[in-house]
């Protein structure tokens, strides 16, 4: 049986290239991971935390690897729903929108304004957040609450990312900031 | 959320944009036929709006031109659209600057593109920006004499802005928070100083250029405002000194700038102070005109040639500092003066609130505001953590009001 599809935002294939585990991540999740060809075309950067330079990413290693593919639009349909995104939405987010709806894939993003454009346009998209991601691996491996805690450092400070909503993503989160 | 936007969009609009993107792009309509799949008249009918693009076609001319499909469909025309006035002005034929010189067309469209995400936010926020714009100066008739009318200006608006004759700490505050202009420095080829434009929607528009030094770019940022004051309508491209040989609206604009900054009746007593002071010894040192120039915010040279101008040092002495190989650098740096304040950031305070608030509102996307900020993602995600923290440092602690009980006795009897 073929893996369910998720489609990352750049903005959550930050996150999760930022804990320096994608590979063992991928290998748990029973997900094909893909990302929009605009999203990946993005210059897309992540922090050195000990020097705070900016260090560029390279996809190809990833695809090469087979732990994501670069998809792009292909049919009228696509093109057009890419299209109406982008009056909205940076070409990235306005892609990965249109192939989510038009191919019925779950969409990863934490984007506050993609989110509400799904809401708003009652788009029949699953969303999953990078929070919601790293539950569903920490459901699959047992990872200790030290080996998440680690993990969510390396994204604050490689990705600068730290999740202000949901409130439960929140929560979770800060449960393991708090110990 | 507008369903088929092509079919909404003005296609003469849109083949305006992709037209301009092409140019941008250095390609001509036959150089795109050959790369695409469409012929030179197909392009041609889409550019001049006469036929409808299709969704491929547009996509296809993104990724050639190296743009995102969303600025050709953006809803919000760009506001300020400056860059007509550039090619009426700077750019025109009878101009010392040639529209085809890529590197100064490049100066100017940043500043519209700045100007422009500048005003969407407002938008989106629901803030314009407060302005306090005073009519224009009218000066017809006077550039025949740029000296004297640049101190005259310089004068009236120093005391319309309640300066006094003091040195101004902050120059760009004070223009952007007192007037209400849209100040940017950014990286311009260097015979460029700075760039101004104005119009209704977006008001005064400066673009300053970041690699010069504070002092430097003091001057330039003064100079521009000389031209929003009286030549509000005609946009400018400020060039290194002499890069206009005699024009007259240039010489009256940097004797604005001169006099702003440095006013007659703020820097004569200092000169005089430190004269009276040295009596019987060796008149004003060049320690005394580093530190002075420090004082007012400008470089050595600038203070120098206002003395010179004013007659309180002899005509030519900075030349001759100039040919004894004098460095200002090192000077200020032998007196130990503290640097200046840096205020080169490309963007102001207040445009980067309002991007925050945009963005922590749902109002724009992450990949938006990376495009706002002239960020990637992660160091657009560490301007707004730093933003915040701004914020949050204020509202944790709260703000303490001060009580200060008036009729308490300053003086024990």
């Amino acid at each position: 049986m073929p893996k369910p599809i998720v489609l990352q935002d750049a903005c959550v294939l930050l996150n999760l290239l930022a804990t320096g585990c994608f590979e063992q991540l991928c290998g748990a999740l029973d997900f094909e991971f893909v990302i929009a060809r605009a999203a990946a075309e993005e210059a897309l950067f992540l922090r050195d935390a000990s020097t705070n330079e900016n260090v560029v990413l390279d996809l190809t290693e990833l695809v090469e690897k087979q732990l994501l593919s670069i998809v792009d639009v292909e049919t009228d349909e696509e093109r057009q729903r890419y299209i109406a995104y982008a009056t909205e939405l940076d070409d990235g987010e306005a892609m990965s929108l249109a192939l989510a709806e038009c191919r019925h894939i779950a969409l990863a993003t934490d984007d506050r304004k993609a989110i509400r454009l799904i809401t708003e346009q009652k788009l029949p998209i699953d969303i999953w957040s990078t929070v919601g991601l790293l539950q569903e691996w920490q459901k699959k491996r047992s990872i200790t609450k030290n080996e998440m805690r680690q993990i969510l450092v390396a994204i604050r400070d490689r990705a600068r990312f730290v999740p202000k909503r949901p409130p439960e993503d929140a929560a979770w989160w800060n449960s393991f900031a708090q110990d | 959320m507008i369903q088929k936007p092509l079919d909404e969009i003005n296609p003469k609009i849109l083949g305006e944009r992709l037209r301009a993107a092409r140019r941008m792009s250095g390609l001509t309509q036959e150089q795109v036929a050959d790369k695409l799949p469409y012929s030179r008249t197909t392009i041609v009918a889409i550019e001049k709006g006469e036929r409808r693009v299709t969704e491929a076609e547009l996509i296809a001319f993104a990724h050639e031109y190296g743009r995102s499909v969303s600025e050709f469909v953006r809803q919000r025309e760009k506001t300020p659209a400056l860059l007509p006035q550039f090619r009426a002005g700077p750019f025109s034929s009878r101009s010392v600057i040639r529209a085809d010189t890529e590197t100064f067309v490049q100066a100017a469209q940043e500043l519209d593109s700045l100007a422009a995400d500048y005003v969407e936010l407002e938008q989106l926020c629901e803030m314009p920006l407060p302005m306090n714009y005073p009519p224009i100066y009218r000066v017809e008739g006077s550039f025949n004499r740029p000296d004297e009318l640049g101190e005259e200006v310089a004068a009236a608006e120093r005391a319309r802005l309640g300066l006094g004759n003091g040195a101004i700490t902050d120059l760009r505050a004070l223009f952007q928070d007192a007037v209400g202009l849209r100040i940017f420095y950014y990286k311009m080829p260097t015979p460029i100083a700075g760039v101004f434009a104005y119009n209704d929607a977006a008001g005064g528009c400066i673009g300053i250029n970041g690699q010069h030094p504070v002092p430097r770019g003091n001057f330039s940022l003064a100079h521009e405002y000389a031209h929003f004051l009286t030549t509000r309508y005609q946009a400018d491209v400020a060039l290194e000194s002499g890069g206009w040989g005699r024009l007259l609206t240039e010489k009256f604009a940097d004797s604005f700038a001169s006099n702003f900054l440095m006013p007659r009746a703020g820097v004569n007593p200092r000169f005089s102070e430190i004269a009276d002071t040295r009596q019987g010894q060796d008149n004003i040192r060049i320690a005394d005109l580093v530190q002075l120039a420090h004082l007012f915010g400008v470089s050595v040279q600038a203070m120098c040639l206002r003395f010179e101008q004013l007659r309180r040092v002899p005509v030519g002495t900075w030349d001759q500092l100039k040919e004894r190989g004098f460095r200002p650098d090192l000077a200020r740096a032998t007196l130990g003066l503290a640097p200046v304040a840096d205020n080169r950031d490309l963007l102001p305070r207040r445009y980067l609130l309002l991007a925050r608030r945009a963005y922590e509102e749902g109002l724009i996307s992450e990949g938006q505001l990376a495009k706002k900020l002239r960020q990637d993602r992660v160091s657009a995600r560490l301007t707004i953590e730093k933003l915040n923290g701004l914020i949050d440092a204020h509202t944790e602690s709260g703000y303490q009001p001060l009580v200060v009980d008036f009729a308490e006795r300053l003086v024990t009897a």
